[in-house]
This record gives C-alpha cells, sequence and structure tokens, in this order.
C-alpha cells in the first residue's frame, strides 16, 4: 500500500490539511524501519548483502523483498517474518496525525477502511497486485482531470513514483492534478519521448527545492545552486525516461526513442493540446510534474 | 598494463554524471581522466589522446554515442568502448555492441561495476 497516496486520500476528502500530512509524513520517517535494516538486525543478511539488493533495486523495478529472494539471502519464510515486523507507513502517519490531534483514531479507522474499499486494496503482498494496486491509485488521482487516462502515461507515473521512493525519498504527497495549457518554468529540465506514442515531460522546481532534491539525489549536501544541482534535474529526469524506455520495450516490445533532456529555466511552456501538471510536495518543496501529451 | 599507466576518456553531456564517474574512477590512480561533453568532442579528444578506455553516453546533443562509437572505431578498431547509458533497451545493446561497443551499463551508475570493469582490463587499482 502507498502512504503517500493515503496522504493524498485525505486531503481530497477535506480531513486534514497538506501541512498536517506532511508534517506527519516528516516525523514517521524517521521511525519507519526499511526491510534492509530490520534484515541486518535480524541477522539474516549482511551489510554488502543489503548494499547489494539496493543496487540492483535501482535497475529493477522490483521491492526489496522479492529481489533478496530471488538472490537466495532471504527466504521466503523469513521475509514474512520481517515484513510483520515492519509497521505500514500509512499507519504510522495516521498515527502521527491522531497524535497531533488533526482526527481521533476513530476517524482515522474509518478512512483507511474506506481508502482501502475505494481503491480496492488488500493486504496481499505479490509484486504484480502492488503493481495493479498502484496503477488503481493512479488512475482515481486522476479521477476527476483527466478520466481516460492512457494506461502508458499509468505506467509512466507509476514508475515515477516508485523512482521517487527510489531516489528522492518516500515523505512525498502528490497533490491534485490539473489541466493547463500554460506554464512558467523556475528551475526546469525538459526531455521528449517519441516512438509508437510520444510524449514530452518536464520537472520544475523552485531554487530552495532544487537545493535539497540535489542533496537527496546525489547525497552530497548542496548549499548554494549551481551547477551540479541544475544538472541533477536533468539527470534524475533522464534516468527515469530511460527506465520507462527500457521497461516499456522489455513489457511491451515498443522501442521508444529519447531526445538528451534540456535545460528550461524562467521558460513560458506552452501546448494547444492537453498538458497534466501534478505537483508533488515533499517537506523540502514542491517537485512540479509536467507531462505534454 | 597496470591502472596508473592508463588513460580514461569519459563522455557524458551531464556535468553530474562525469562527476559521479571521475569520483569513482580517480581513487583508483589511474595516469589521466580526460572529459568530453558530447559525441564530436569525444571523437576529437579521441583522436588526439588515444586513450586505453572510453566511457560513453549513447543520448547526448550535437552528435549521439551510437554515431561516436562508429566514428571512433574508424579512427581505432580496437578502441575499447563501454556504454554507460539511462537507456538499456535490447536494440540499443545489440546496435551498440555491433558498433563494436564492448560493455554496457545501464545508469544510474553503480561504483562496483565501474571498478570491476578497469580491474578486468588493468592491473592494480587497490
Amino acid at each position: 500500500m502507498y502512504a503517500q497516496f493515503f496522504g493524498n486520500y485525505l486531503l481530497r476528502k477535506q480531513a486534514v490539511t497538506a501541512g498536517q500530512v506532511i508534517q506527519a509524513m516528516e516525523e514517521q520517517h524517521i521511525r519507519h524501519l526499511k526491510l534492509g535494516t530490520l534484515a541486518i538486525h535480524a541477522g539474516y543478511m549482511n551489510v554488502s548483502q543489503v548494499n547489494d539488493i539496493l543496487i540492483r533495486q535501482a535497475h529493477e523495478n522490483k521491492r526489496f523483498g522479492e529481489l533478496a529472494v530471488a538472490a537466495g539471502y532471504l527466504t521466503n519464510e523469513q521475509l514474512e517474518t520481517l515484513l510483520n515486523q515492519q509497521i505500514p507507513i500509512y499507519l504510522l502517519i495516521g498515527q502521527r496525525l491522531v497524535e497531533n490531534g488533526a482526527m481521533t483514531d476513530a476517524e482515522l479507522k474509518e478512512y483507511i477502511i474506506s481508502y482501502q474499499e475505494e481503491n480496492e486494496l488488500s493486504q496481499l503482498e505479490n509484486a504484480s497486485i502492488q503493481q495493479e494496486n498502484l496503477h488503481t491509485l493512479i488512475r482515481n488521482l486522476f479521477l476527476i482531470t483527466y478520466s481516460d487516462i492512457p494506461n502508458y502515461l499509468i505506467k509512466y507515473l507509476s514508475l515515477l513514483f516508485n523512482n521517487l521512493i527510489r531516489f528522492i525519498g518516500e515523505d512525498f504527497i502528490p497533490l491534485n492534478p490539473t489541466l493547463c495549457q500554460e506554464y512558467i518554468t523556475e528551475h526546469c529540465a525538459g526531455q521528449i519521448i517519441n516512438g509508437e506514442y510520444s510524449l514530452i515531460s518536464y520537472l520544475d522546481m523552485g531554487e530552495d527545492t532544487a537545493i535539497m532534491f540535489a542533496s537527496r539525489y546525489t547525497g552530497e549536501e548542496y548549499l548554494n545552486y549551481n551547477e551540479y544541482v541544475q544538472d541533477s534535474i536533468k539527470d534524475f529526469l533522464n534516468i527515469h525516461n530511460g527506465l520507462f524506455n527500457v521497461n516499456i520495450s522489455n513489457e511491451d516490445s515498443i522501442e521508444l526513442l529519447l531526445n538528451p533532456p534540456t535545460d528550461l529555466e524562467n521558460t513560458l511552456i506552452s501546448t494547444t493540446s492537453t498538458m497534466i501538471h501534478l505537483p508533488i510536495t515533499y517537506p523540502f518543496g514542491t517537485l512540479n510534474i509536467l507531462i505534454k501529451l | 598494463m597496470k591502472l596508473e599507466d592508463t588513460k580514461i576518456l569519459i563522455c557524458d553531456d551531464s556535468i553530474l554524471a562525469r562527476k559521479q564517474l571521475n569520483d569513482i574512477i580517480s581513487p583508483l590512480k589511474v595516469n589521466r581522466i580526460i572529459e568530453a561533453s558530447n559525441g564530436q568532442e569525444v571523437v576529437d579528444l579521441y583522436k588526439e589522446h588515444s586513450p586505453d578506455l572510453v566511457f560513453l553516453d549513447i543520448v547526448m546533443p550535437v552528435k549521439d554515442g551510437l554515431s561516436a562509437i562508429s566514428e571512433i572505431m574508424e579512427i581505432d578498431p580496437d578502441a575499447d568502448v563501454v556504454i554507460v547509458s539511462s537507456v538499456g533497451t535490447q536494440s540499443q545493446l545489440r546496435q551498440a555492441i555491433q558498433l563494436g561497443a564492448r560493455d554496457f551499463i545501464q545508469k544510474p551508475l553503480n561504483s562496483c561495476q565501474i571498478e570491476s570493469i578497469l580491474k578486468s582490463r588493468f592491473e592494480g587499482g587497490e
């Protein structure tokens, strides 16, 4: 289950404010133990095995546990034990919201049940169901804005959310998407994907957000906006789009072409057709995803 | 050949990717790291320096990596070119190998893969 979407669900239901959800996500982030950490603590895996899986995870759209079992580092029984120890992230967020007085225990329970029902979520954890769950969550996210969202765009966004979790962090909330025809960028990168279908994607953010984004992306601490910070936005977009092309090639046997990413600082992006604007909020600022179809 | 005697040519339009590669290779104490930011520059720098190994991106402005491999192979049919790209589809991999590339690494960069490529070709680097 994706905590990020539970946060968006609460926002759509006007149960809480964006500020309350962001605060709760930031507070719980520290307390949520990752599967790798739990595996080391239990003595099931050593540090180099965990690192090996993290490297593989950067290249494959699969969960940590699934890869660790495939590599022979964990048995299915050990994975199940670890998953039972790992409190789901949405429960931790919910707990923080209750502790912070944003809602009562009873309200939280009701929202969790209705969230699961409306998104057809179950506790089954196999990868293809997880993937289908995420697709359902994305369809619901776009239900009002763009109800006939094409499948390839769902795949694109599904991978984007996974890549954000992998490379930037899981403490984000997708805000409600809108359709627009004009957008003025701040610090932005854009890239064209061409082929059987084509799309142009942009990643835009303010200066302070870009500095924090780059620091998280590269693992280095940047204090000022510089060429490395600027390039981090481009590099993330390029790697994400490259992985999307690989997935589409592997899953659908469609070969798409990728143009080099470009910088688009303080630029007016406009279209006569459809452009989706999806803001994604992190505690350090908002990333604006724009997709021209 | 020892790592400390080798010249490595890195070509990527991303200054960040070049820095990341440089950060992985520099501690291995190679003789020299040369940087290019597009396909034309890498061809020109190959002619000038005759490096022992080239790390080459595919998606780049001015001239892409696949065109650059062809030109490098014309200059030196024994050139050792390793593709480092965000796009690693089967058809691109095939195309790169057909043109003469000897290895293919998909981004994001993984220091173990880069180190193992260097250590499999050259001595030292511990």
